[in-house]
């Protein structure tokens, strides 16, 4: 009890600051991951073969970008994007300098996963709406994306938890947060407890996200409230 | 009424392509409950989804109420359509909204004259239409709250949201056991009388075909073998495959 107090009182300002700016970045990368990536899944949706405004190149060429975004590794990326960072952004440290290799990398995962959420909805209802006159606009956002909802909210914990990840990463080059201070203090300097106190948050802020994220579907998706 | 001219239809394939549709003529009167019978893949769907444009037809034309809708497209497609109902054979109910809204969908879509309506007398219509397929106390709740019957007559409902001068069914009661097929049948039949609406009817059941169609076509591979009212073709069946969907031997008399 006493090696905590002591611990808390040496670490916990740097560890409460650490999380804060994980969670942050982590927030604000997802926030900005999914609006690219919803309306790119759409796109992807729509102009598939099967889709409802079949486009064979385009949806060839957004595939290919959306793939070519996602065969990278993140560790390279954000080396590779300290230019752009630098000229958007103004700096590429610290959690500002973050966020923009983190949307960059997370965008192609979500379009892919909002592609496949709306792939699942019924394709009767895509034609029953058709049948009623419905355009592909009013398709795209009362019937895909208002039935589609459950499994979209399903894919934010799995998207938020992957950033969660590479925010980590992001820590090796000076991005701060979590993956920063197990790396300084818990791999630098050989101090274990802050390793440990790291991972505990870390299994912490996935657990609470995923809940969370559970709850949510639940109470919105009404197939189960038979 | 319905005029179909001359309409064929090809599809596509791999293998070069298929004439689901050849040279069929048809005309269906206005308030006419007519029944479009057949095998599978004789080409009764194409043929319905032809009138609303689900499927475009390769050639020939196909006019409503007097006009050639053949190449609508756009806005005008779109408002032309939602002057016609469709029920499908599977369940298409908007799983994530209510019975009621499910019901007021069509009218949210800004194609006819409903969508003109406050949203509090669009709710007030949809329950009206409730009521006419007997549900109104299910406005409330939520489609897989609902048996399979209770869902397709919610789906017709809906299909009458912008009172269309016509109601096409494809095999809209091909999932449903005996009884609740009659209860959908009296509903139709019902809002027949009620509306004056013509009825497009696919089915598979003779018994449905029987029970509730002034006028019946047969078809086979494509094409409009036999037609007729349903007492014609169900007591004098002429084609060959007419016979066979009756079950009778062919060659054996009628009695
Ligand atoms: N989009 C399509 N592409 C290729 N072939 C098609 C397409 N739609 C229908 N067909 C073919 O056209 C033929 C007629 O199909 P249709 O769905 O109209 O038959 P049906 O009489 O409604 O049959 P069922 O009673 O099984 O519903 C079938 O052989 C089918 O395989
Ligand atoms: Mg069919």
């Amino acid at each position: 009890m006493e090696a905590l107090t002591a611990f808390l009182a040496e670490y916990g300002q740097l560890l409460a600051q650490g999380t804060l700016d994980t969670i942050v970045m982590v927030f604000a990368s997802a926030l900005g991951a999914y609006v690219i990536g919803i309306p790119l899944g759409v796109l992807l949706c729509l102009w598939a073969p099967t889709g409802l405004t079949p486009k064979r190149a385009a949806n060839a060429v957004l595939g290919w970008i959306v793939n070519m975004g996602r065969s990278i590794p993140f560790i390279i990326l954000i080396l590779f994007l300290i230019p752009t960072t630098r000229a958007i952004v103004g700096t590429t440290l610290g959690v500002r300098g973050a966020i923009l290799p983190l949307i960059v990398s997370a965008a192609p995962f979500v379009a892919r996963m909002v592609e496949q959420s709306l792939a699942e909805v019924d394709a009767g209802l895509i034609e029953a709406a058709q049948s009623m006159g419905a355009s592909t606009w009013q398709i795209v956002y009362k019937v895909y994306l208002k039935e589609g909802l459950p499994s979209l909210l399903r894919g934010v914990p799995i998207a938020i938890i992957t950033i969660l990840g590479y925010s980590a990463m992001a820590g090796a080059v000076g991005a701060g947060g979590l993956g920063d201070i197990a790396i300084r203090y818990g791999y630098q300097r050989y101090q274990d407890d802050v390793m440990i106190a790291t991972i505990v948050i870390l299994i912490v802020l996935v657990q609470v996200v995923q809940s969370v994220g559970n709850l949510l579907v639940r109470s919105l998706d009404k197939r189960m409230h038979a | 009424m319905i005029e179909i001219k001359n309409v064929s239809k090809t599809f596509p394939t791999s293998a070069g392509t298929f004439e689901a549709l050849h040279d069929v003529s048809l005309t269906i009167g206005s308030s006419e409950i007519f029944g479009l019978i057949g095998e599978s893949g004789a080409g009764k769907s194409t043929l319905v989804r032809c009138i609303n444009l689900l499927e475009r037809p390769t050639s020939g034309t196909v006019e409503v109420d007097g006009r050639d809708i053949t190449n609508l497209r756009g806005r005008e497609l779109r408002a032309f359509r939602s002057g016609i109902g469709m029920v499908f054979q599977s369940l298409s109910l908007f799983q994530q909204r209510t019975v009621l809204e499910n019901v007021r969908f069509p009218a949210t879509l800004g194609t006819s004259d409903v969508s003109r309506l406050s949203a509090a007398e669009q709710r007030k219509r949809a329950s009206q239409l409730l009521e006419v397929v007997g549900l109104a106390e299910k406005a409330e709740s939520y489609p897989n709250q609902l048996s399979g019957g209770q869902q397709q007559r919610v789906a017709i409902a809906r299909a009458l949201m912008t009172s269309p001068s016509i109601l096409l069914c494809d095999e809209a009661t091909s999932a449903l056991d005996t009884l609740t097929t009659a209860s959908v049948l009296k509903t139709l039949a019902h809002i027949r009388e009620e509306m004056g609406i013509t009825i497009v009817l696919i089915t598979h059941s003779l018994y449905v075909a029987r029970s509730i169609c002034d006028r019946i076509a047969v078809m086979e591979a494509g094409r409009i073998v036999e037609q007729g009212t349903t007492k014609e073709v169900f007591e004098a069946p002429k084609a060959q495959i007419t016979r066979a969907l009756l079950g009778i031997e062919s060659g054996e008399e009628v009695a």
